[in-house]
């Protein structure tokens, strides 16, 4: 009986990327965020391109789900042109790219829907994407400036995983070894950040969860410091929340 | 079940009929089953796990406390790098101050220690609760918050190397650069490699449970990679029970030399490369029951048990067919005199 449970539980987990419906929003009546096909970057098993960063990826929700590769969302960003750094957590993937909103109209969708649909983060490694759970795929999203991508210097827009039951906000943190506490500015709500337990932490090594009641909507401003023992670091950011957070 | 014992003579008489029939298939069976059942058993008996002692050269490690006052470090002049309240031994107006004694982490709590040349910071992380206490020589004893760090003098280190009592993280691998900045911190957390080897425990008397090395003892530890215990090394989550650590973090030049000893059935090395993943040393593997020298006995008793066996039917068969030979003639030399002598015809 117990053989016969065990079987089938690893059937449906083996059946459940390919099969169950990916999100419970249906992505065709959110506003599309594209990127252009044709200079798309991205890279599999190869030197990474992207220049390391502190912050790997920004969150809202549970990150234990598996990925679909069509079914990523975006915090609704404050201009058309998003600036996407997506890589996982054991380096083997990357992808650098500038997504644009097609018109005006679609931004002020995508507020009123607090969320726009990413569209896609990979062109070639979907379904080796699927392999990996959220927490192991970092979506480091933020506006695009005047010169271009510029990490930390615009706001960052979070990633929505929208089967997210727990209202919880995640910093994955590439911190190089150091100890590293998040702080949320206006209220001094601060949190410990923890390495991950299991796998390999090549690309990131820490995350930062933070309860969402903490968090007002519009721009939130942060400081993360890293210790290394020695000395401390700090570097302080922007993230923009969402009036409506699911 | 309630047919077995009716039926036993019933099983033997088969059983019998089986083996005059097909002698040579029952008996190829029947060895290749017991041989099985011995190989299984043999295998069974392995219960305890195997002592590995880990060689490495770090510039971190990171482990969570499982014995305070084994895990406590005397430091002398070291500066402290946050804010202990309510302590006599620092003035409340101290930004960095300096401490003399002796640190001891509570149970639970994690440490990390970091290597440069001419310093060590000793991190000390509690989590939710005091990271541990401080004993000053004087005897004044004073809390720690939750979490703390120390930079001492590379000397402090010479003549008494740090402890390392949990389960714990040796070195970090390779990862992604963050910025140019890791050129110029000092902190670093480089495994440069190391070794480990396996020992294995005996599991029949009358040697149980002593040390013999295994046979493929020992093997390297590839640099760039972190050997861990399993543990998760997070303050705020609970002691996942994975084997500790036992040994010494020491000064080397150009880093700290590792030497601990831990009880465990699996090592895990992760690393960057192809899978992402970890790496299982299977050290229970290494230490094959096969390679027991108390094994040996029962191997030993088996063929002398066999050859025993087979000396005495040898003897017993040559005897029989002496005495099968020589009856013939035994009978007509011996049983004569006997027969050819009536004592009445005298």
């Amino acid at each position: 009986m117990r053989i016969a449970f065990f079987a089938l539980c690893c059937f449906m987990t083996m059946a459940l990327p390919g099969t169950l419906p990916s999100s419970a929003f249906s992505a065709e009546s959110l506003p599309v965020i594209e990127a252009d096909a044709a200079s798309f970057k991205e890279s599999f098993d190869q030197a990474v391109p992207v220049s390391g960063n502190i912050i790997a990826g920004l969150r809202f929700g549970d990150g234990a789900k598996k990925i679909s590769a069509n079914g990523t969302f975006l915090a609704p960003p404050q201009g058309r042109d998003v600036c996407v750094r997506v890589v996982t957590r054991d380096g083997r993937f990357s992808a650098s790219n500038i997504y644009r909103l097609a018109n005006d109209e679609q931004l002020s969708q995508a507020n009123a829907a607090g969320r726009v649909h990413l569209s896609p983060i990979t062109h070639s490694y979907a379904e080796k994407l699927v392999n990996y759970v959220v927490d192991d795929l970092a979506v480091s999203a933020f506006m695009a400036s005047e010169g271009g991508c510029a990490a930390g210097k615009t706001p960052y827009v979070p990633q929505i995983v929208s089967q997210g039951t727990e209202k919880v906000f995640t910093v994955l943190v590439n911190s190089g070894g150091r100890s590293c506490r998040l702080t949320l500015q206006p209220n001094r709500k601060s949190v410990q950040c923890a390495r991950f337990s299991n796998g390999a932490r090549i690309a990131y090594d820490q995350e930062c969860v933070m309860d969402v009641s903490h968090l007002t909507p519009g721009i939130n401003n942060f400081v993360l410091v890293l210790d290394d023992g020695f000395n401390e670091e700090r570097s302080s950011f922007q993230v923009i929340v969402p009036s409506n957070l699911p | 079940m309630q047919f077995a014992v009716p039926n036993r003579r019933h099983f033997v008489r088969t059983l019998n009929a089986h083996v005059q029939r097909k002698p040579r298939r029952f008996f190829i069976g029947a060895s290749f089953f017991l041989a099985l059942l011995l190989v299984i058993v043999l295998y069974l008996l392995v219960k305890k796990e195997p002592y590995v002692v880990v060689d490495a050269l770090t510039e971190s490690v990171i482990y969570r406390v499982r014995r305070p006052q084994l895990a406590a470090v005397p430091l002398e002049n070291a500066l402290v790098r946050g804010h202990v309240e309510n302590c006599s031994l620092f003035s409340a107006a101290d930004e960095s101050s300096n401490f003399t004694g002796i640190v001891t982490p509570s149970v639970g709590s994690i440490v990390t220690y970091r290597f440069t040349p001419s310093k060590v910071s000793i991190e000390i992380n509690g989590g939710d609760y005091s990271g541990g206490n401080l004993t000053s020589d004087d005897g004044v004893i004073c809390a720690l918050p939750q979490s703390i760090s120390f930079v001492a003098d590379i000397n402090n280190f010479v003549r008494r190397p740090l402890p390392l009592v949990g389960p714990a993280d040796i070195g970090r691998e390779m990862s992604v650069p963050e910025s140019t900045a890791v050129l110029q911190r000092s902190g670093r957390d480089f495994m440069f490699g190391g070794t480990v080897q396996v020992f294995g425990r005996a599991v029949a008397p009358p040697f149980r449970g002593d040390l013999y090395p295994s046979s493929s003892n020992s093997f390297p530890l590839p640099a760039g990679g972190r050997v861990s215990s399993g543990d998760s090394l997070s303050a705020k989550q609970k002691d996942s029970g994975a084997p500790a650590f036992y040994g010494v973090v020491s000064v080397d030049s150009q880093s700290f030399k590792v030497s601990a000893s831990t009880v465990s059935k699996k090592l895990k090395l992760y690393r960057s490369g192809m899978s992402g993943e970890k790496e299982v040393f299977g050290l229970g593997m290494l230490a094959l029951v096969f390679s027991d020298p108390s094994v040996i006995f029962i191997t030993v008793f088996i063929a002398s048990f066999s050859f025993s066996m087979q000396l005495l039917k040898t003897l017993h068969d040559i005897a029989k067919k002496n005495f099968e030979n020589s009856e013939p003639g035994d009978s007509g030399e011996m049983a004569q005199p006997v027969k050819d002598v009536p004592p009445n015809e005298h």
